[in-house]
């Protein structure tokens, strides 16, 4: 529309910068906007349903895109078909940006309406970004029974509980029936003490210089800081308030672990077994007769390598009494809501019927995962994973705090620091023993 | 190359408010055109540079709605904090290797890539700069199968000529030098492209004179063309040093700091401290003491380029 007013080539320009800076600054601001929930129907006599969208973020356990692709929306097609005014928009998060990608957006108030976390959990209920779930659980009668008892422990703060238990995982035993078999063992019969281990293990690392009868990673802190325990040590006292894994017991594990590489010699050195194709991949080449790892691991082996002839066990059991002698890593994958959701009943809704028993089957079950409920067994015609599930009564948890990536990082350099003999097991202990006394008096104001 | 210009004529206005002044009023177009660039300057890199300086005062997490106020507790903490010391031993130790290795390598090879009797140049400039275009996580998990032990390419090629096997990422006093290698193939490019361009900004005819008055190449080179060089050399530098302090992406996808630390680096620190250990202070003050660290050289660019 003419005004009659003549636009000077300045007056132009000025203005031009004007709505540009304005437009950066509204883009900027409207990507930090809340997604506004889309509202579905193409009108017609029907009345318009309000369809809610949800975000949904998980770390992925599957090769990237593939836990989506495969057990991820095939479960969310199911969720979103009974409950039709539900949509989940589901991303994962791989695990190498999970820390920043959650903090950032917990810090902007942006974080996910439904998410999975790990042991660093806390830090978010600490700060207030998740929601107590204890009223929706009452409210809607669910029956805690439902999961193992000890599966909510980790989600449950000051008698309150804040997630849902949706994945539980251990470590086993697994071994390479092959080489036992070479080696002169019954490829059906695994160790069954320490004792049993090791002279399994010399008999597989006689084979050949390139072989041999165990691994792990030098600075594998889910397998390796189980030794101590094993030996009947202790990592922490009752109320996380002191670290105490150089007892006499825990420095028994600790020398017997280091022996493995350096006095008996039947472990993969840490040099090698720390680099590609790693623990895992030199076990699947039949360079490595036994390894403990969390259970999913038995379906990389097949997918890689359909004919290994694979077993698992429970881990051959140490000096310690009970279930401790056989101590694997544990943990517990679970649900959350964020407490700043503008949905928290559709969220609820969403959490509660992902573990309904056929959606649990169909996403964590195809995951390869044990089942968090003893009501469901994913698998009941394969002998290798219900095994694993029965594993579960030997795995240990480590503490849910905000400060366990600190921890895991101080536990696996001092490991890795004897495993390659960097420095003595005893100067390793006492530094990490001090490092982590002094995080505790930091962060749990001991 | 030199330049002439004439000094601005004295404006006529006195000098009273600054809208009024005729540079401003004669300039206001420039002035449209850099605003949203100075808007999206201010809003991303000068704010967080002065948040970041608050955040290094507080306790807490990234996530806390509420961080208490420590003073200058963060700076006193990285004085007696052992690895901390140790990342910034390792990244002091790494700029200080790569950056001359790279400089030098990078010279000799656009000289090489440079001479006349070579052909295929643009294919040489095009597989030099290749590597700076891949991602860095790419090019690490590339490079982790090049160095393992066993059957890595590399431990092959040095086997043929009986090097005994080079635990590269997990030798504790080897490691940095195995992140240096991949950091030099990945950087080098861009020092090589510098140095071309720099090299065709030298006159022919000095080099000529030179060759007249008798100079063999070598002379040319190190009396006539790496002196004219000179400015370029100095900006590769210091960009090298600031992109050396700065190393995150290769350590944190091949080694994650390890073995015992030996690759961790500030960077990679300040990343820990931030979304790992839930230390937002401890991480903004290392990142200050980072820039007190890189100012005196981006001051020292500063001078040089000025001179120019």
């Amino acid at each position: 529309m003419a005004t009659g007013t003549k636009l000077s080539r300045r007056d132009f320009l000025v203005r031009t910068a004007t709505v540009a800076g304005v437009a950066a600054v509204g883009a900027g601001l409207s990507a930090c906007a809340p997604a506004v929930p889309a509202a579905e129907g193409d009108g017609g006599d029907m009345p318009a349903m309000e369809v809610v969208t949800l975000t949904m973020w998980k770390g992925p356990h599957k090769a990237a895109g593939d836990e989506t692709k495969l057990c991820a929306q095939p479960t969310l097609d199911v969720l979103e078909e009974m409950h039709p005014e539900i949509s989940v928009d589901f991303s994962e998060i791989p695990w190498g940006q999970y820390n920043e990608k959650f903090t950032a957006a917990f810090a902007a108030d942006q974080g996910p309406d439904v998410s999975y976390q790990t042991e660093s959990f806390p830090r978010f209920v600490n700060a207030g970004h998740i929601m107590p779930l204890d009223d929706m659980i009452e409210s809607s009668s669910f029956d805690r029974s439902y999961f193992y008892e000890r599966a909510w422990e980790p989600g449950t703060y000051g008698g309150t509980t804040y997630s849902f238990p949706w994945i539980i995982g251990g470590s086993n035993l697994f071994w390479n029936k092959d080489l036992f078999e070479q080696a002169g063992w019954d490829p059906d019969t695994p160790p069954d003490t320490i004792d049993d281990f090791v002279a399994v293990a010399q008999d597989i690392t006689a084979l050949s210089d390139d072989v041999y009868g165990f691994a792990t990673h030098p600075k594998g802190w889910h397998e390796n800081g189980q030794w101590p325990r094993r030996f009947g040590g202790h990592w922490f006292n009752e109320d996380l308030t002191e670290c105490i894994v150089n007892s006499a017991e825990a420095y028994d594990g600790w020398h017997f672990f280091n022996s493995l590489f350096h006095d008996i010699g039947i472990a993969m050195p840490g040099a090698i077994s720390g680099q590609e194709p790693g623990v895992g991949g030199y076990f699947r080449d039949g360079k490595v007769g036994m390894i403990t790892a969390q259970n999913v691991f038995a379906n990389s082996v097949r997918s890689e390598k359909p004919d290994f002839n694979l077993g698992a066990s429970r881990m051959a059991t140490g000096p310690a009494e009970g279930a401790r002698g056989r101590a694997c890593y544990g943990g517990v994958g679970m649900l959350a809501i964020a407490a700043k959701t503008e949905y928290p009943d559709e969220s609820w809704t969403v959490i509660d019927t992902l573990v309904t028993p056929d959606l649990l089957t169909s996403w964590i079950g195809c995951l390869g995962f044990m089942s968090v409920s003893p009501h469901v067994n994913f698998y009941p015609d394969d002998p290798v994973l219900t095994t694993a599930q029965t594993t579960l009564e030997y795995t240990f948890f480590w503490p849910y705090r905000g400060w366990i990536f600190k921890f895991w990082d101080i536990e696996g350099t001092s490991i890795e620091s004897f495993v390659l003999g960097h420095r003595t097991v005893e100067e390793a202990i006492e530094d990490m023993v001090v490092q982590i006394n002094d995080m505790l008096r930091e962060e749990e104001g001991s | 190359m030199t330049t002439t210009s004439a000094a601005p004529p004295k404006s006529s206005l006195p000098p009273t408010s600054f809208w009024r002044r005729a540079a401003v009023r004669r300039n206001l177009n420039a002035y449209a055109f850099i605003v949203p660039f100075i808007i999206l300057f201010v809003v991303f890199n000068i704010g967080p540079f002065f948040w970041a300086l608050w955040l290094s005062l507080l306790r807490g997490d990234l996530v806390d709605q509420v961080k208490p106020f420590v003073g200058f507790q963060n700076y006193l903490s990285l004085t007696t904090d052992d690895i901390t010391l140790k990342v910034f031993r390792n990244s002091l130790q790494y700029t200080v290797s790569v950056v001359p290795i790279a400089v030098i390598t990078a010279l000799g090879l656009a000289f090489l890539i440079g001479n006349k009797l070579v052909r295929f140049k643009d294919f040489y400039r095009a597989v030099v700069f290749f590597p700076l275009l891949a991602s860095a996580a790419a090019t690490a998990q590339i490079w982790s199968y090049i160095l393992a032990p066993s059957f890595g390419v590399m431990t092959y090629l040095l086997g043929l000529v009986g090097i005994p096997e080079v635990y590269w990422l997990s030798n504790p006093k080897v490691a940095l030098y195995g992140i240096l290698l991949i950091e030099w193939w990945r950087g080098i490019g861009f020092h090589i492209i510098l140095f071309l361009a720099a090299m065709l900004g030298v006159p022919e005819e000095l080099q000529e004179a030179a060759r007249i008055d008798g100079a063999n190449a070598w002379q040319v080179a190190t009396r006539v063309t790496i002196p004219l060089m000179r400015p370029v050399i100095l900006f590769s530098i210091v960009m090298g040093t600031i992109w050396a302090f700065q190393l995150f992406d290769t350590v944190f996808v091949l080694t994650n700091g390890g073995p015992v630390h030996a690759t961790a680096t500030i960077v990679w620190y300040i990343y820990n401290h931030a979304f790992r250990y839930g230390q937002v202070g401890m991480a903004a003050a290392m990142g200050v003491v980072l820039l007190l660290i890189i100012m005196p050289i981006s001051y020292v660019q500063m001078r040089v380029l000025g001179e120019r």
